[in-house]
């Protein structure tokens, strides 16, 4: 054996310093050459198995923000010993929607933590991959419930067609939000498959409106036979929940069916009838105007209440007698139904009507009232309006003041001033100051000038009075007045 | 041995030269060319614009480490976790929000980058900004951002009404914030002295958020008072003024002196009534 001597090791001195060197320089590149984001990845990654769940979750945060650069790390991750560092990497992945990540996602969804499986299934669904699919389906035999849960959204996601059946069966089960997050699965799958299980929904006391709603986006083709049939159904949550679907089909040929139920035996049905009818195209709405009227006369006020709103929504004149009698009801939702219609009916004589509502006792009377004046639009409502901005009530005031400004009649403008130098609520002071913008003229781009330099104003008012002169000045209309209404009668 | 040890020197020093030639002197040439931050209230959301000069022909990977971006209640500072990047819109809701978990891209010439920017504390902060190129500092500067304190005024007024033998006074008031920075948790007293025996005999007290520049009403509830005063020249009307809480009744002989008083940290404000006024005389 050569022994080396300790002269020859001196004797390498330079060599040595040169190691040294070497070493140095080898750790000093290894130091300040790392990718800084590599270490970020690093120390985020670190972050996600943190204790403290404002670190693991800022953690995630900062993973998803950084990207692409992530997703290494993170895949990697999904092996880590510790379960919340898997079940946090699986949840990233999902975030950032890389499809690389499908398949080491699919590899945890037998993961012995329920978060793990949960995470992993619900960020396959964000990813999209409809390798998923199968997989997914498997997991539906999970035995905990959040898994279950979390995978039904995941297949919504999907959107596959091979999902609709298992996700029909959980239709049936006793868990009702399983039941709601598989509706809107199968929703979002959209599948002709799902009318049938939807149509059984519609018995159904907790889902059955929101069944008859998804029926609804259907083509009329694919479900109105069938919706047709149910208003037979001996189940009145049945027909009313038909009604619904078939009112949102918006089909013409609907009219006859829902004529028909307004002679029904159950109140909610006839009530249900009753407003989709009034959400008819005018022109498809005049074999409904007699029923309607007849149905102001129903037993029960929730059915007169929706006949008026209806009569109202297709505009028909013939109603504004009966409609006049119903402004004495002493149920006040029925008074306060009769008064919207007559609004949106329009014309001098349901005015007329309307005016001595203005004294109502009731400030939600005043206010509606105030609303279905100015809908009707006739200068008539300016002097009555003017009189309310000093109503008791601060919402009649802010109504009245609205509705000066979409009558557009000039007069308001001194008023409207005036009553801005004692109103003390905030938003009536807005609607006051949006008034003014929407009268114009100098007067009022003064008064505006006013307080948008006002600090002793409440801010959000300022800040209206500085965007409508900014409006102004960018228009040039300082002078203008924003009427579009015409007056029946001056 | 001396030889050795004047050539490992020699080749120390050498390699501490190169080593701070890297660090400061080889990177990329970008400068922090100009930073703004106007005042920002407590609470509010203010912002720092960089301008970042890439004196270079190609793109750069920079980092920005933006130290007392935000500073808590407590007073913890803490750097920006993101940072905005200029576009067209005006409102910050509508910029870009880039990380700074990950580089910036600057193009050759000047790039805007906007710094969010957040505190809870009135003072004067000093913001460090660090613009780095994988390990290299390549330029930093400092700028002293404003957070003025709130600067509050209390506004007492009244109306007056009759009701049947009595006269009833409203009393309606604001808390109003002539500083860019907003106030919360204002406590407020209600202090009702009857001038006539000199006792307290209503007091109350509450707290109120006020933001900047804006004011807030101290009556609770649309179209009522914050306090009630009645004067009864025959005996209590007996009206309840639900949902007033703050009512004090007294007879024809009294006088009522109506302070209130707001406190926040170290600002303390007050506004007074008398009731009946003097000029009404008794």
């Amino acid at each position: 054996m050569h022994m080396i001597k300790r002269y020859e090791l001196l004797s390498c001195g330079h060599a040595k310093l040169l190691l040294l060197l070497i070493l140095l320089a080898g750790t000093c590149a290894g130091c300040l050459g790392q990718d800084p984001l590599e270490a970020r990845v690093e120390n985020l990654v670190r972050g996600i198995g943190d204790e403290d769940p404002s670190i693991s979750c800022a953690s995630v945060d900062g993973l998803v923000d950084i990207g692409e650069p992530a997703v290494d790390s993170l895949i990697k991750a999904l092996k880590d010993e510790d379960p919340q560092v898997r079940s946090l990497a699986a949840h990233a992945l999902g975030q950032m929607k890389t499809q690389r990540a499908a398949d080491p996602l699919l590899e945890i969804l037998d993961d012995h933590s329920p978060e793990v499986r949960m995470n992993a299934s619900y960020s396959l669904g964000l990813i999209g991959d409809t390798k998923a699919v199968e997989p997914l389906i498997g997991l539906l035999e999970d035995e905990d419930e959040k898994v279950f849960l979390y995978t039904v959204v995941a297949l919504g996601r999907l959107g596959d067609p091979r999902a609709v059946e298992p996700l029909a069966e959980i239709l049936d089960s006793d868990n009702d939000d399983l039941r709601r997050e598989a509706m809107h699965s199968l929703e979002g799958i959209g599948d002709p498959r799902t009318v049938d299980p939807f149509l059984d929904l519609l018995a159904d006391e907790k889902l059955g409106t929101s069944a008859a709603y998804t029926l609804s986006r259907f083509e009329s083709e694919q479900v109105f036979g069938k919706l047709t049939a149910l208003l037979d159904s001996r189940n009145p949550t049945t027909r009313t929940n038909a009604i619904i679907a078939l009112g949102n089909l918006r089909d013409p040929a609907a009219v006859p069916f829902l004529l028909e139920m307004l002679d029904d035996r159950t109140p909610e049905v006839r009530r249900e009838a009753a407003f989709y009818l009034g959400l008819l195209e005018p022109e498809e709405a005049a074999p409904a105007e007699q029923p309607l009227i007849n149905a102001l006369e129903d037993s029960e006020t929730e059915v007169q209440e929706a006949a008026a709103r209806s009569l109202g929504g297709i505009g028909s004149k013939e109603a504004v007698p009966p409609l006049e009698e119903l402004l004495q009801d002493k149920n006040q939702n029925l008074q306060v139904a009769a008064v919207k219609a007559l609004g949106e009916i329009g014309g001098p004589e349901a005015f007329d009507s309307l005016i001595p509502l203005l004294e109502d006792e009731d400030w939600f009377v005043r206010e509606k009232v105030v609303g279905s004046l100015v809908e009707i639009g006739d200068l008539r409502a300016v002097d009555p309006l003017i009189s309310l901005l000093g109503d008791e009530s601060y919402r009649v005031r802010r109504s009245a003041a609205k509705g000066l400004g979409k009558l557009g009649d000039e007069r308001a403008v001194g008023p409207l001033l005036m009553a801005l130098e004692t109103e003390r609520e905030r938003d009536v002071r807005a609607a006051e100051v949006r008034a003014l913008g929407d009268l114009g003229g100098p007067e009022a781009a003064e008064g505006l000038r006013r307080i948008s330099t006002d600090m002793d104003e409440y801010r959000s008012v300022r800040a209206v009075a500085e965007e409508i002169l900014g409006k102004f000045e960018d228009g040039g209309e300082a002078n203008a007045s924003s009427s579009s209404f015409s007056s029946s009668s001056s | 041995m001396k030889k050795d040890v004047l050539i490992t020197l020699s080749v120390s020093f050498l390699i501490l030269v190169l080593g701070l030639f890297w660090y400061y002197g080889t990177g990329a040439d970008v400068h922090i060319a100009d930073m703004t931050a106007p005042p920002v209230g407590v609470g509010s959301r203010g912002q720092l614009d960089i301008v970042l000069q890439n004196n270079g022909s190609e793109p750069v990977d920079v980092w920005l480490e933006v130290e007392n971006a935000f500073v808590d209640e407590t007073g913890k500072s803490y750097s920006t976790s993101r940072l905005i990047i200029s576009n067209e819109s005006e409102s910050l809701w509508n910029a870009e929000l880039v990380s700074l978990q990950k580089p910036v891209k600057l193009l050759p010439g000047n790039n805007s980058v906007s710094v969010m920017l957040g505190y809870q504390l009135p003072g004067e902060y000093e913001v460090e900004v660090k613009v780095s190129e994988d390990s290299r500092l390549l330029d930093k500067a400092a700028l002293v951002v404003e957070v003025p304190p709130p600067e509050l005024l209390l506004k007492l007024e009244y109306e007056k009404e009759r009701m049947e033998t009595s006269d009833v006074y409203g009393i309606f008031g604001y808390l109003i914030n002539h500083g860019l920075s907003s106030a919360r948790d204002v406590s407020t007293n209600l202090t009702v002295i009857n001038e006539r025996t000199g006792k307290t005999v209503f007091t109350s007290s509450r707290t109120y958020d006020v933001r900047g520049n804006d004011k807030s009403a101290l009556w609770t509830w649309p179209d009522y008072p914050y306090a009630i005063v009645e004067i009864a020249h025959e005996g209590p009307s007996g009206e309840s003024y639900m949902p007033v809480q703050n009512v004090v009744i007294g007879g024809s002989e009294d006088r009522f002196r109506i302070n209130v008083t707001s406190t926040w940290q170290d600002q303390v404000v007050s506004a007074e009534l008398l009731l009946p006024p003097e000029e009404e005389g008794r």
